[in-house]
Parts: structure tokens; C-alpha cells; sequence
């Protein structure tokens, strides 16, 4: 092996020209980068115009520029549905991929936090409480659910650490185990509140995307907007943490840290999507998994493509959901949970990726 | 600086536990380019004080110098460019392939948005084929056996270019070809780079032959060290596995070791 001198990037090569030439061919993973990125965004833009052009209401482009109603329709309804579905599907995936790396658990999901649970019992109580205001553009189920979320992280969140470290298996555990004490809150609401309440908490823990104003999903923004790209700052990280974490740390990862700012910037991001829509079950699981089949392991290279294709897979799970029934609708949630299960399910027989487990 | 004083630990102290003090008040000093074993019997502290050494954890008391300069005041990323480590077990979950794993060792060198260069992934060849794992590179890592995730291992840390490499019991998994292969690798990068090596094993039999130095622990402290044809004597084995029933011989001109039983 030749002798090399130790320096950073580029620098042990001796001449200009080779150092040039070094740049000039990107890395493979770049180009693979590129091109799964390119094709991902395609399989949004198809997405969206599919969704955006199926509907109860027929709408085409032309009744768009003369109809009022069919304008009304189009951008008061089904546009921001669709950029709901947009944000809360890739940022459920995102988290999914990032929280999978972190704990090397192909389990691991954006629910598995807690928040979900947390958020099922503050819009739980919020419904059989019968609070139906809006406060400053926000419903205050949103706000009770977030509350909810937000409760349930700062209880895990203690738990689980000790002094600055955080131990990933009391998260991962009192995580799940406080979203069955939710579960059992919820069944003990929905038992004791009238009907029409109990259909309606029901209908919020299957996980529905709502129509919702484009205030709301501002205010969505605000909160996803920097938790999607703290994640993605830390990619690299969680890359080497997946690999294995004791090799992480000699390479001159900061565990500790990466884990307290994953943690809370994903919590967020879910207690966020969660607080509108309801817990969307599977797009966190199994999406990421989808893309490690077609691109491999490396989160700097599932990260992004789990934010596009989470994208798309929630807009046409949520054009199903809106167009399977005719006249009425189902909720996403079911329509992720049923096709993607069993979709789930078979990749896993096809793959037995994870056999050391 | 002092070229024998090239990564010294001064009274060091680690405990997991308040009960178990693992690392007790030791000390040592390894020379620059250096091809040294720590040995010692199981639960004496060797995986520990490597631990401390690589940086991986942090004594409770005393320091490590590496150069004249203290361990702990050396950001962690330059750190990784001058000192490797290769763990007794990785936790391998997600099938990366071997190359993947090998070119993480790159890290250092590279900005937190950047790939790897494909001067990065030459070097993480390199290592591979400097181990004997070149046909291991586009395999994914949880289908390879025990031995050859070693082998990976040792390449990835190899891929770091670093002055000085910790290994723990690197060669616990691996057949005799394998066994030798890795050590005259790690041996021709010492005379070539002047790589300063440190051994963890429980592979007395390979140590007087290829090691210039042995370190012998017990208790939590290095108690005996010295070249390997005073160390690998019935007595001063005894003291070091607590063990009067270790043996040793001379054959070919090559100490072997066993135990009475």
C-alpha cells in the first residue's frame, strides 16, 4: 500500500490535477442520489396531478379558469387537502426512517414515541368535552392533541433519561407502553361520552386528513419545516449510528447529542401531523422500508427519498380513501393500514432482509 | 514529545457501576510504532481500558495523553483521524454491504453533506484487500460470518488512516490463514506507516512471534508488561491469569502456551 499522508479531504493527493479530477467525478452514491431522487419526484408530480384531478366533483382544467364553484371547490377543498397530505406523509416518513437508524430497529416507527397516544387522549378529551371553538384559526382538538402529544414526549423523555443520556430501550419501551395506557384512556372516554362523540374520537384515532385552511397549514409548517431539517442535518450521523454505535462514537459521532436532538425534533414533527390528522398508521414503517429495497441502507440516501415518496404514497392512499366509496369517504388511515400491511407483509416475505435479528 | 511516550494513560480510573471499579488507578505507556498485546484473564478490565483509550469513554479519574496532548481536548473528529478503534462486536441490524461499512471510516475526512469521494471508496478497497476481504466487498455485512465482520471491521478502522489502532480481540473469530493474513497485514503497516498497534486478544500463541511489547492485566491494572519471551513464562503467566496451571514451551523456535487441566 502506497505510504499517504493524513489530511483532510483531497489533500493527500500530491498534484493539482489529480485533486481536480477527484471533484469532477461525483461519488457513486451522489449520482445514485440524483437519480433516485429525480425519479421519486416524477412519482410525486404524477401523484399530486392524479389526486388533485379526481374527486367527487369531476373537475377539469377547463371548468377551472370559467367555473366559480368548480374554483371553489378546487382551491378552498381539495388543493389543501392535498398539500396536507403532502407534508404530513413526508415527514411521518422522514421521522420513520430517522427513528428506524437510530434505535437499529426495523420496528421502530413514528408512533412508537408515545406521541401518538398522547395526541389519541388530549383530542379524546377535547371531543367528549365537546369543544368545538376555534382559536385563532385553530380548532382546539388540534390543540388539545398537541397538548396531549406534547405531555406524553416530556414523560418519555424523563423516563428515559438520565442526567444527558438517554437510554434508547426505556424510550422505546415506555414509549409503547404509554400508548396503551392511552389506548385504555380513549376506550374508557369513548364508553362514558354519547355517540355521536365516541364516532367522532373514533373517526380521529383512525387518522383522516381533514380539510383544513391554509392557516393551519402554515402553522404546520412553522413546526415541521425546521424539525425535517434538523433531521436532515443529522443524517450522516444516524448513518454511522446504524452501522453500529460503538464504531459511531470512535468515528467522532456525539451519540448522546444526536439522540436528544432526534428525539426532539421528531416528536415534534409527529406531534404536529398528528395534532391535525389523527395517527396515520404504516406510512412511517413501512415506507422507509420500500425505499432501503430500492436504494439500500444509507439513511443520507433514504432520508430524502422518504420525504418525496412518503409524500406521494399519502396523497393516493388519500385519493382512494376520497373516490373507493363513491359518494362518501373512507379515512386514510384505514386505507394506509389496509393496503399497507399486507403490501408490507409480502415485501417482508420477499426480503428476508433482517434474518440476524 | 518522546517517541516512547506516544499514547500514555496516567493513573486511570473507570468504574460502570459504583459497586465495580473496572479500571483501577493504571497506567501505560505505549511507544510510537509499537505492535503490542493486552492481555490479560476475562473481566480484568482489557476491553475497558481500550475503551478509554479509543476516546470511546471517559475516565472518572486520571488522563490519557496521545502526542503531549490530552485525549479529551482533542475534538472528537480529529481525533477519529489519528485513532482507530475496532470493537469486540458490532450490533449489525440493516444489511449494508461490507464496502458501505468500510468506507464509513472515511468520515472524518469528509464534510457532513458530502458523500463519499471515489478516492474514498479506493482507499476503503485498499483496506479490504489489505485484510484479505476484497471478496467481501459488495456483500451485506449481516449475511458474513462472525470472522469476516471482523475482517470488515479492521478495514474500516484501516480506512480511517490513522497513527494508531486499538483492536479488540480482533482475531477471535478467525480461521489460521485469516489469523495470520491480519497480522502481517497490520505488521507490514506498521514498518510502512509506522501504524502503532494495540492487541487485545486471548491468542497467546501468535504473540511472541509478531508482538514487540505485551501488557498483562489484572484486577484493573496493567501489573506486569515487558517483550513477549519474559512475559510468556509459566510464572509470570500464573500471576497475570491467576491460573498455576498455564504452561508454556518452546517448539520451532515458537513459544506455545496451553493450560493443565
Amino acid at each position: 500500500m502506497v505510504k499517504r499522508l493524513y489530511g483532510r479531504n483531497g489533500e493527500f493527493s500530491a498534484n493539482g490535477v489529480s485533486q481536480v479530477k477527484s471533484r469532477e467525478s461525483v461519488s457513486m452514491s451522489s449520482r445514485r442520489l440524483v437519480s433516485a431522487l429525480a425519479i421519486f419526484f416524477i412519482l410525486l408530480v404524477v401523484s399530486v396531478w392524479i389526486s388533485l384531478s379526481l374527486g367527487y366533483q369531476s373537475i377539469g382544467w377547463e371548468e377551472l379558469r370559467v367555473d366559480e364553484t368548480a374554483r371553489t371547490i378546487f382551491f378552498r377543498i381539495r388543493l389543501p387537502r392535498v398539500l396536507l397530505g403532502l407534508m404530513v406523509g413526508s415527514s411521518l416518513a422522514a421521522v420513520g426512517a430517522v427513528l428506524q437508524a437510530l434505535f437499529r430497529n426495523p420496528l421502530a416507527e413514528p408512533f412508537t414515541l408515545g406521541v401518538s397516544g398522547g395526541g389519541a387522549l388530549g383530542a379524546s378529551i377535547a371531543i367528549a368535552m365537546g369543544f368545538g371553538h376555534v382559536l385563532s384559526g385553530v380548532p382546539i382538538i388540534f390543540i388539545a392533541a398537541f397538548a396531549g402529544s406534547t405531555i406524553f414526549i416530556l414523560i418519555v423523555y424523563r423516563m428515559a433519561s438520565a442526567g444527558r443520556v438517554l437510554f434508547p430501550g426505556v424510550l422505546l419501551l415506555s414509549g409503547v407502553v404509554l400508548n396503551l395506557i392511552a389506548g385504555a384512556g380513549v376506550l374508557m372516554i369513548q364508553y362514558l361520552t354519547d355517540y355521536t362523540r365516541a364516532l367522532q374520537i373514533l373517526r380521529w384515532m383512525v387518522g383522516n386528513l381533514d380539510i383544513v385552511g391554509y392557516g393551519v397549514i402554515i402553522k404546520m409548517l412553522i413546526f415541521l419545516v425546521p424539525s425535517l431539517l434538523l433531521l436532515f442535518s443529522f443524517t450522516r450521523d444516524l448513518h454511522l449510528i446504524s452501522v453500529d454505535e460503538e464504531t459511531a462514537v470512535s468515528l467522532g459521532v456525539d451519540v448522546r447529542r444526536t439522540e436528544r436532538f432526534i428525539y426532539i425534533a421528531s416528536s415534534l414533527a409527529v406531534g404536529v401531523t398528528v395534532a391535525v390528522t389523527g395517527p396515520i398508521g404504516f406510512v412511517g414503517l413501512i415506507v422507509p422500508h420500500a425505499i432501503r429495497l430500492f436504494i439500500g441502507e444509507d439513511l443520507r440516501l433514504v432520508f430524502p427519498c422518504a420525504l418525496l415518496f412518503g409524500a406521494s404514497f399519502l396523497v393516493l392512499a388519500d385519493t382512494l380513501a376520497r373516490n373507493a366509496l363513491g359518494t362518501s369517504e373512507l379515512p386514510v388511515g384505514a386505507v394506509t393500514a389496509l393496503v399497507g400491511g399486507p403490501l408490507f407483509l409480502w415485501l417482508l416475505s420477499c426480503h428476508r432482509r433482517y434474518a440476524a435479528m | 514529545m518522546n517517541d516512547d511516550q506516544f499514547l500514555v494513560a496516567e493513573d486511570l480510573y473507570f468504574r460502570y457501576h459504583p459497586e465495580v471499579t473496572v479500571v483501577n488507578r493504571t497506567s501505560l505507556a505505549i511507544a510510537r510504532g509499537s505492535f503490542s498485546g493486552l492481555i490479560g484473564s476475562n473481566g480484568s478490565g482489557k476491553s475497558t481500558l481500550l475503551r478509554l483509550l479509543a476516546g470511546i469513554l471517559t475516565p472518572a479519574g486520571g488522563r490519557i495523553m496521545l502526542g503531549g496532548v490530552e485525549l479529551q481536548d482533542i475534538p472528537p473528529r480529529e481525533r477519529a483521524t489519528r485513532l482507530a478503534y475496532v470493537p469486540q462486536k458490532q450490533t449489525l441490524v440493516f444489511p449494508f454491504t461490507a464496502l458501505e461499512v468500510v468506507l464509513t471510516g472515511r468520515t472524518p475526512y469528509n464534510s457532513r453533506f458530502r458523500f463519499e469521494s471515489d478516492s474514498d471508496r479506493m482507499i476503503a478497497f485498499d483496506a479490504l484487500a489489505a485484510v484479505g476481504a476484497s471478496n467481501l466487498a459488495s456483500r451485506p455485512i449481516t449475511e458474513l460470518s462472525v470472522g469476516e465482520q471482523q475482517l470488515v471491521s479492521v478495514a474500516r478502522a484501516l480506512a480511517q488512516e490513522t497513527e494508531i489502532l486499538l483492536l479488540d480481540e480482533p482475531s477471535a473469530a478467525l480461521d489460521l490463514k485469516h489469523r495470520a493474513q491480519l497480522l502481517s497485514a497490520l505488521r507490514r503497516l506498521r514498518d510502512e506507516r509506522e501504524l502503532t498497534v494495540l492487541i487485545v486478544t486471548h491468542d497467546l500463541q501468535m504473540l511472541d512471534r509478531s508482538f514487540d511489547y505485551l501488557y498483562g492485566m489484572r484486577d484493573g491494572r496493567v501489573t506486569i508488561q515487558g517483550l513477549p519471551q519474559d512475559v510468556l513464562q509459566n510464572e509470570t503467566l500464573a500471576l497475570i491469569y491467576e491460573d498455576d496451571r498455564v504452561r508454556t514451551a518452546e517448539i520451532d523456535g515458537q513459544t506455545v502456551v496451553w493450560s493443565e487441566w
